[in-house]
């Protein structure tokens, strides 16, 4: 009962304190860019196959591999460090609850607030490219606009687990989380798929999840094709083993956090 | 009954720096400071009494049982060191939420009772990012008592509080000790706990110097010389005259004044008050019977 208490308060608290801060601007901003991209770059090409590509290795290439995981990390990190830092975290911890109840609720918090800030920039990128071209309308497949639903809901969860063990076991999480996204997903997630390694990336469950729900025709897809078999002919990943990954992933690093972040003194320097 | 807190022999080492070395003590109902200087120790002692750390060596109980079960937690009010808040919040939003965070029934009400309580009624509304130092203490403090606690942890309670407020909130601490509660409040600031309570525990360096109310720690010094301070028309004279009394170790000028060392002290008034008027005495005053003489005394020990 303390548990969902304290899970259901501070999930709520934090997504308040999350989504009207500063930093949603700065990350709504960027989903601006990524929207005033797509548009422009829509705007140049003419037949409607180009645009469903172009739309689909725009929203990968910048919004999944990007922006999905800056965003998670960043207020999944955020949420858990800037309260230690103010020391705010002592209420909470001093309260009747398990500490549990805190890193799950902000780590869903975080993972809401992502949610919530990638479609409103997704929807600015659809809105602007289903008006932009020389009639004003260009149509996109309805599949290519659906394809971001799935790997997005799973996706930032899966970062914001990261993100919540790095905040709970590094003082300086921030940077263990830049390197984690542009060291570990970026590197490791472009390794051959043949030695699997790629499977351990949150970015790699996405892509394939991603891969599975655009356009069968497009070239965008068949693009994709080698880099999802490893550039063999065998079958690709299925999008029910990139989430059975996914779960795992996002299972393992909740329950490190979980234990990690159990007794830790986060404000002891013993100051008086 | 188990007492509302109780430490046996704890230790605390943060890594190999020594937070806190060996110490006992009881709070039953009632109030009782805990006084030290800065670094003494005392945010770690309190910390361990909430659960928040846990102990190197010994246990602490609240209770009977570990303030880190939530059964137990719950029966502690804390009053923090902590000056920051969610800004963005109102005072009583505030206090409201942290009562529901504690699964307190009917929160707003006792939120607002216990900011009430704290003359906030004006102020309650506002957000606290627009609080002055003093109103975010009461709000703190309105946390503490909101839920009905009955052992209240409050580390220095009276930080930024203007006259009326101290006044106050030293008058309420007071009604919580003398309506059961066990309360236990740090400060390093002696008048202060002097204003507050007669119970007190004295700790330097992470170690107990002295348990008990003011006068059994002062009885437990009768042993040592006191300091008195002697003004006079003839100081020379008078000088020479009391330096062969009995239980006068020394004697000093200071600044046109005597400083006599002196060990019994009740011997050393009569007689000066026998001889005061042939040396023109013109004022004895002890240096040392205040709580922060007796405090130095032990730490110097």
């Amino acid at each position: 009962m303390a548990f969902l208490r304290g899970l259901w308060l501070i999930f709520t608290q934090t997504t308040k304190e999350l989504f009207f801060s500063g930093k949603t601007l700065l990350f709504l901003a960027g989903c601006g860019i990524y929207a005033a991209a797509v548009a422009l770059v829509l705007s140049q090409v003419g037949d409607q196959e180009d645009n469903n590509d172009l739309f689909a290795f725009l929203t990968l290439g910048i919004y999944w591999q990007g922006m999905l995981p800056l965003t998670a990390m960043f207020f999944s990190i955020s949420a858990i460090r800037d309260e230690i830092a103010d020391r705010t975290i002592v209420f909470l911890f001093d309260s009747p609850i398990p500490r549990s109840s805190i890193w799950l609720g902000k780590m869903f918090a975080a993972s809401v607030v992502t949610i919530l800030i990638l479609l409103i920039g997704y929807a600015g990128a659809v809105f602007l490219a289903t008006r932009v071209g020389d009639d004003g309308h260009y149509r996109l497949a309805q599949s290519t606009l659906e394809a971001p639903w799935l790997p997005i809901v799973c996706g930032a969860p899966a970062y914001a687990a990261v993100g919540t063990l790095l905040a709970v076991f590094f003082k300086r999480s921030m940077i263990a989380g830049a390197i984690y996204v542009i060291g570990w997903e970026q590197f490791i997630g472009a390794t051959p798929g043949q030695a699997g390694a790629r499977q351990l990336t949150v970015i790699d469950s996405v892509r394939t999840m991603f891969y599975h729900r655009v356009e069968e025709a497009g070239q965008f897809r068949r693009a994709m094709r080698d880099w999802a078999t490893g550039g063999e002919d065998g079958p690709a990943r299925d999008a029910a083993a990139a989430f059975e990954s996914l779960l795992w992933l996002t299972g393992i690093c909740v329950a490190l956090a979980l234990i990690l972040g159990a007794r830790k003194d986060y404000d002891s320097a013993p100051k008086e | 009954m188990s007492p509302g807190l109780e430490f046996d022999r704890v230790s605390r080492w943060y890594g190999p720096v020594l937070g806190i070395s060996d110490i006992s003590f009881r709070v039953e109902s009632g109030v009782v400071g805990l006084l030290g200087k800065n670094g003494a120790g005392k945010t770690t002692l309190l910390k361990l009494a909430a659960g928040l750390l846990d102990a190197s060596i010994g246990a602490v109980r609240v209770f009977g049982g570990s303030p880190q079960r939530l059964a137990v937690r719950a029966r502690i009010g804390i009053c923090s060191d902590v000056d920051r808040f969610y800004e963005r919040m109102t005072g009583r939003d505030w206090v409201t939420w942290q009562l529901r965070l504690a699964g307190v029934a009917n929160a707003r009400v006792r939120a607002t009772e216990a900011l009430e309580r704290l003359d906030m009624q004006d102020r309650m509304d506002t957000r606290i990012g627009g609080y002055s130092k003093g109103m975010r203490q009461r709000v703190k403090f309105a946390r503490a008592i909101a839920g009905d606690a009955d052992l209240l942890l409050l580390d220095e309670p009276l930080n930024g509080l203007d006259p009326v407020g101290r006044h106050d909130v030293v008058k309420l601490i007071q009604e919580l000790g003398e309506s059961g509660k066990s309360v236990l409040v740090s400060s390093h600031v002696l008048q202060e706990v002097e204003e507050i309570t007669r119970s007190l525990l004295l700790i330097h360096q992470g170690r107990v110097l002295a348990e008990g109310t003011i006068e059994n720690i002062r009885t437990q010094l009768e042993e040592r010389a006191h300091l008195v301070e002697l003004r006079a028309r003839d100081l020379r004279g008078l000088a020479a005259r009391i330096i062969g009394c009995e239980g006068v170790e020394g004697l000093d000028v200071v600044d046109g004044r005597l400083v006599a060392r002196v060990r019994d002290t009740d011997a050393f008034f009569d007689e000066v008050t026998s001889i005061g008027s042939d040396f023109g005495v013109s004022a004895v005053v002890p240096l040392d019977a205040g709580l922060e003489a007796v405090f130095d005394y032990l730490v110097k020990e």
